[in-house]
């Protein structure tokens, strides 16, 4: 489950790193996609920009993980109720921490719902924010360290899908040993020791592991820490009980103001602010009440937008039906000629009845340009010399075009009739009984042109 | 960021009154999309309608200012048969006249021809659709002969118009 970034907004993101010693700090810069880091000292701090974040963390010891498990299948309804479920876990009042739900699945059997919280006590945050600010510093966002841990382990190694696989991150540092322990790419929990106890990881590792998974992958990380050499070291012994690959993470010093500066600008498992409430930083307490002037700006524009559009279509659609009512107009009155007999909406059926009218009295100059019946003739009369056909009679007028004749053999009426269908007519060839000592063969063709053919 | 008290909701009343003004007009408009569809396809169609009576009308415009620059009168039949066809007889059976277009008469002359080589006719034809302005030849009945290429009987109905 993706879960956005604690300061989507920044563009450069410095991750903190303060134990008890020297802090170390990273300086993530987001360039499209890809985030590059560089090492930077504590006065790169000093001027951040709008767009720069600081994000510290609270440290194992000062904050807590928990799954816990409500028998409400809803997540949503369930979400609800874990903060009394935590209430009960903690030995101290909910009320006198920060808490938030990180991500939640139904549980196996689908009848509740699992929820990862984390939070810190409000007097743990209230030192810890003492202490940056001994430094100078004032952190935008407080993550949660062992969080931070296995969401960069999962970001620099991702779980490839196969053996059921158990991963610890070790990070080591002067003042501290921290645990986060994780299943595939699930986070099971985190722990934190003065140093390393190698009995103490174990017991650990056996509360979460009834059965040894088949594979445990190591990663080794913090300004202390180094690779078990060959013989035996308390990673070593480990490492035999719960047996995988021990390997050092990629720049083992930073590794975590890496895992801070990068929750801080990306998208992804599991991120989280515990500065909130009454800690809550004063430019992101800006930001949240800027947020609903912004929505209802937003709200504000895309109703005017709206209006807008609309207003556009119905003055668009109101001229173009007037453009062309005129150019009707104008077509009608030049069509009748007359500009001041059309009446209103009545231009079509006036320009329709002097078409009408004017065609009807064209009718005799029509004819004779159009001639077809004169250009007729001497076609009909060439096809029927040629075929050897005898025409008797040959009516030729607008409704009836008619060839009455004989021809010594039927094929020539036939052939005959092809050749007027050739040149445009729909000719139609009838046989008819030939008079008393006749010998040639009597027909009829009657011609239509193709425009006539229903 | 000070703001006044009473920014955030005066921005968001506007912002519904917007929206909700918005919102009808959507409806408006997209319920009457339909209807102007309609209406433009409709007035397209009607347009081009227009457009093609456009085209009858501006032919009959050039027609007549064609038969304008033609004599007033046509060309009698009798001296168009004589050029055509020497000793070519016609008989004219009868002759109507009706008003055409405003200015213009229209005269319609049934004649009839015997014993006429087809060839000749056809000279004929030609002559009549050659005269300015010219015959229109209507309609038309022949009847053969039994000597080769000759028509016993020939009866047209003619056309023309006069000033």
């Amino acid at each position: 489950m993706t879960t956005p970034a604690t300061a989507p907004w920044a563009k450069v993101a410095f991750g903190i790193d303060l134990g008890e010693s020297n802090p170390v700090i990273i300086k993530a810069t987001r360039t499209g996609r890809s985030l590059t880091f560089e090492n930077v000292e504590a006065d790169a701090l000093t001027a951040l920009s709008s767009q720069s974040v600081m994000a510290g963390s609270l440290l194992q010891k000062e904050s807590f993980t928990r799954w816990l498990t409500a028998p409400i299948a809803s997540a949503k309804k369930a979400e609800k109720v874990f903060s009394s479920l935590l209430d009960v876990q903690l030995p101290f009042s909910v009320e006198d921490c920060e808490h938030a739900l990180l991500q939640t699945h139904p549980t196996a059997d689908r009848t509740g719902t699992c929820g990862l919280i984390t939070g810190a006590r409000t007097v743990d945050i209230g030192k810890r924010l003492t202490i940056f600010s001994a430094l100078g510093l004032n952190p935008h966002l407080l993550d949660q360290e062992g969080i931070a841990l296995w969401t960069q382990s999962q970001e620099e190694s991702p779980f490839v899908k196969g053996v059921p696989t158990a991963r610890v991150i070790i990070y080591q540092s002067m003042d501290r040993v921290t645990l986060s322990i994780g299943q595939d790419a699930a986070f099971l929990g985190a722990h934190t020791m003065r140093q390393l106890d190698v009995e103490q990881i174990h017991r650990i590792l056996k509360s979460y592991f009834q059965v040894s998974p088949p594979l445990t992958q190591w990663f080794v990380t913090g300004p202390d820490a180094s690779l078990p050499e060959a013989g035996e070291s308390p990673l070593e012994t480990l490492s035999k009980r719960w047996p995988g690959p021990m390997k050092l993470t990629r720049d083992p010093r930073t590794f975590l103001a890496r895992a801070l500066a990068t929750r801080a600008l990306t998208p992804g498992a599991i991120r989280c602010n515990l500065r909130t409430g009454c800690f809550l930083h004063p430019l992101l307490a800006q930001r949240q009440a800027r947020r609903p002037y912004q929505w209802a700006s937003a709200s504000l524009i895309a109703g005017l937008l709206l209006c807008a559009v609309n207003v556009i279509w119905i003055t668009y659609v109101a001229h173009s039906m007037a453009a062309i009512q005129k150019s009707f107009r104008s077509l009608a009155i030049e069509i009748t000629g007359s500009p001041l007999g059309i009446p209103d909406k009545q231009e079509l059926l006036s320009a329709r009845r002097a078409i009408e009218a004017q065609t009807k009295g064209m009718e005799p100059f029509l004819a004779a340009t159009d001639a077809p019946i004169a250009q007729s003739l001497p076609v009909i009369l060439k096809v029927a010399k040629e075929e050897g056909l005898s025409i008797e009679t040959l009516t030729l007028s607008r409704k009836n075009r008619v060839m009455h004749g004989f021809a010594p053999k039927w094929t020539q009426a036939e052939a005959a009739c092809r050749r007027l269908n050739d040149q445009g007519w729909v000719a139609t060839l009838e046989r008819k009984d030939s008079p008393l000592g006749e010998d040639r063969i009597a027909f009829v063709i009657g011609l239509g042109r193709t425009h006539e053919k229903k | 960021m000070k703001k006044n008290n009473n920014t955030l909701p005066t921005l968001w009343g506007a912002a519904i009154i917007a929206l909700v003004i918005g919102l009808l007009l959507s409806v408006r408009t997209l319920g009457g999309i339909g209807r102007t569809t309609e209406i433009w396809n409709k007035k397209t169609n009607e347009f081009q309608e227009l457009l093609a009576m456009r085209e009858i009308a501006a032919k009959h415009r050039n027609l007549l200012k064609r038969y304008a620059q033609f004599p007033a009168t046509p060309a009698p039949l009798e001296e168009l048969a004589r050029n055509a066809v020497p000793g070519l007889n016609l008989m004219t059976r009868s002759t109507e006249s009706h008003p055409s277009v405003p200015g213009w008469t229209a005269r319609k002359v049934s004649i009839g021809i015997t014993d006429i080589m087809g060839d000749d006719l056809g000279r004929f034809l030609e002559a009549l659709s050659a005269a300015t302005p010219p015959w229109a030849l209507l309609d038309c009945t022949l009847s053969a002969s039994p000597a080769p290429g000759r028509l016993a009987k020939v009866e047209m109905v003619l056309e023309t118009v006069e000033r």
